[in-house]
């Protein structure tokens, strides 16, 4: 399907996310800086990169195959995040920034115990490597359809890429080439969708909306799909394994995005990041996603696409009609930005949990941080490679692409069970947190060898397809409940934690945990920002400029730490106390925060 | 009581319980913070996305099967 032209677009995209992930990767000298970009973005920048990892490369070719068989339902998968918005922004969120979180394993430590910590990063890794491995052999096949490149050295080009902005660059790299990507794939979606429209209306695009929009039947133009059939696609079980179960795990427990929030400069800042996701990103994603299955049944009627062609391939088939070549190229690339863009945030997710849950606490405990940097860069390549080693086994082995699934459909009620139940309920014990986990992954690998077990919970969904494939929608909702019931019984069996050691990380212990990050009382009176004239000093008296800064002897004996020196003016607009904590930042909000540092304490105030 | 309607009202009864059940919680524990005038913002602006989410959602299940487009074009 592809021409010369198209080639040349994908490969020039392609060193331009090299580029931009190599250029503002740049500056990370610590594990801070690799993990969370030295914490320090703005919420629009944030918020704009999570598009790019809300698609995966799977997306538009699963979400326009559903689109055009049952209509605008297939934007239900996206469109229910909103259900779980309050206790992230509000809960979640704060607990984890103020707790100075470094993964998802760490929490379930400090909340509960080592075993947990142990079980929930053991199923983490083999999610997330799993995942990257999909991620890479579905672009392969995808592109295999579209244009006949072998899928194994597809994937392995696009990894090797991925790999190598990721391990250069780290977190900033990540959110960087996520911003550009996003920006492609919602320019690509609905650049298919005006111009499917202009098509249709031959040069009107309201006459082609209408044409559109008449050509859909009346079930495909309702929001939410029939409620229990087909077993294949139908409401209840969307609203359980997506609403329920994915979006709780997405946001709450994947480790990449639970980083990208943490890599804002605080928690206000994340919560805008979080609310610009969820509000307005979100339904442009599942429109971008689904546009070319929606134009599906009006393209065959106008005769544009075959009426023979599969589900599976209308979104190539709907693209490759309305565009010329070199758009179409560009296309590809936006298959490719979905791709890259939600491994590179897996692969930097590989490499936190690794290097704070498996190496540091188990074999290097006490080391610089450089070390513990050169193992994550390290750890990113690995995990790249062991993402391309899957591809021949999922190649090879559909049961494995499958029990991979399965895998995933069996570990998430169980997890989302453990963190909600954790941050939520203060009696949930560690050995609850522990049972609830093993007992609910263990129940819902039961299901899939006795699917009947489902069967009280399925709202009258018909039993079809094998082991595998059977309720696979709302098997969640088994998972969920079996999960709940073990965590609740073996709590009022065993002993909670003492209320004390659960500062910080339940709900109610907000101002504790505000105390712990600050080392301090919070100063929650709101400040005005000040306008600075004169750089930072960057650290102590290794500059030289102490003198001049008028630090006495004393000071610059204490002071080890960059120094901001503010008038009497800025104090008093600041609103501030000794012990503060102070951001300084480019005047420009369009540097999202490139350009930003936190100074931890305000220790002296030089007037 | 028609499929489509039982379909919304699951959606929003369901979803709306957890939502709305969390913001109580969260507002009985303090966790929407100390200003008041930023914590009605914020809850303000969270039941506003929900409603539009509601009426677009909404318009589509009720109204969009049973209105054809007429713009003056083809079919």
């Amino acid at each position: 399907m592809g021409t010369s032209l198209d080639y040349l677009v994908i490969g020039a995209y392609f060193l331009l996310v090299l580029g931009f992930g190599s250029v503002f990767g740049r500056h990370s000298r610590s594990t801070k800086d690799f993990f969370f970009a030295g914490q320090r973005f703005s919420w629009w920048l944030v918020g704009l990169s999570m598009v790019a990892t809300l698609v995966g490369s799977y997306s538009f070719v699963k979400y326009s195959a559903v689109g055009y068989k049952h209509g605008f339902s297939s934007s239900l998968a996206y469109l229910n995040d909103w259900v779980w918005m309050p206790l992230f922004m509000f809960g979640w969120l704060p607990i984890i920034y103020f707790c100075r979180i470094r993964s998802i394993p760490e929490y379930f430590e400090r909340r509960f115990d080592r075993r947990t910590r142990v079980a929930a990063t053991v199923i983490l890794l083999l999610y997330m490597l799993g995942y990257i491995g999909i991620n890479f052999f579905t672009l392969g096949v995808a592109l295999n359809r579209v244009i006949g490149w072998d899928v194994f050295s597809t994937a392995a080009v696009i990894a090797v890429g991925t790999a190598i902005y990721v391990t250069a660059g780290g977190q900033t790299a990540v959110i960087m080439t996520d911003l550009l990507q996003g920006f492609l794939l919602l320019a690509v979606g609905f650049a298919v969708l005006f111009i499917g429209w202009y098509s249709l209306g031959d040069g009107n695009l309201g006459h082609g909306a209408q044409s559109f929009w008449n050509s859909l039947t009346p079930e495909q133009r309702q929001a939410l799909p029939p409620f229990n059939d087909p077993p294949s696609f139908n409401f209840v079980g969307v609203f359980w394994q997506d609403g329920f179960a994915n979006s709780v795990f997405f946001y709450f427990l994947n480790q990449g995005v639970i980083m990208r929030f943490l890599a804002v400069r605080s928690v206000r800042e994340g919560r805008k990041a979080a609310g610009l996701t969820v509000l307005v990103l979100v339904p442009l994603a599942a429109i971008a996603v689904s546009a070319g299955g929606w134009l599906g049944p009006a393209m065959v009627k106008a005769g544009l696409v075959s009426a023979g062609t599969s589900s599976r391939d209308i979104f190539v088939a709907v693209a490759h009609a309305l565009t010329q070549p070199g758009v179409f190229g560009l296309i590809l690339a936006a298959l490719c930005a979905a791709l890259m863009s939600s491994a590179d945030s897996l692969i930097n997710a590989v490499a936190a949990v690794f290097v704070n849950d498996i190496y540091q606490p188990f074999f290097v405990k006490r080391a610089p941080d450089r070390h513990y940097l050169r193992v994550a860069r390290v750890t990113s390549l690995g995990a790249a490679l062991v993402g391309i080693a899957l591809v021949p086994l999922f190649m090879s082995f559909e049961s494995i692409y499958r029990a991979h699934g399965a895998f995933t459909a069996a570990v998430t009620p169980a997890m989302v069970v453990a963190v909600l139940l954790g941050f939520l309920w203060k009696r949930f014990t560690p050995a609850a947190a522990f049972w609830t986990l093993v007992g609910g992954s263990v129940a819902s690998v039961a299901s899939f060898v006795w699917p009947s077990l489902v069967t009280p919970f399925a709202h009258g969904t018909a039993m079809e397809g094998g082991a595998l494939k059977t309720y696979s929608y709302v098997r969640a909702l088994y998972g969920l409940t079996v999960s709940a019931g073990i965590g609740v019984v073996v709590t009022f069996l065993t002993q909670p934690r003492e209320p004390d050691s659960l500062v910080g990380l339940v709900v109610g212990s907000l101002q504790g945990a505000m105390r712990r990050y600050k080392g301090g009382e919070p100063n929650e009176r709101p400040s005005r920002p000040v306008l600075l004239p004169a750089a930072i000093l960057p650290g102590g008296d290794e500059s030289g400029d102490d003198e001049e800064w008028g630090l006495s002897p004393e000071e610059r004996q204490c002071v080890r730490r960059p120094v901001v020196r503010l008038s009497a003016e800025a104090l008093a607009r600041l609103d501030s106390q000794p012990g503060d904590l102070l951001f300084v930042a480019h005047p420009g909000w369009w540097h999202g925060g490139l350009r930003v540092g936190q100074i931890n304490g305000l220790l002296a105030l030089i007037g | 009581m028609s499929e489509r309607l039982l379909t919304y009202l699951y959606q929003y009864g369901v979803g709306g319980l957890v939502f709305f059940g969390s913001l109580v919680l969260l507002w009985r524990t303090g966790m929407l913070g100390s200003d008041p005038r930023a914590r009605r913002w914020w809850v303000a602006l969270l039941v506003l996305g929900v409603v539009l989410y509601a009426v677009a959602q909404g318009a589509l299940q009720f109204l969009g099967p049973h209105y054809d487009l007429d713009l003056g074009g083809g079919p």
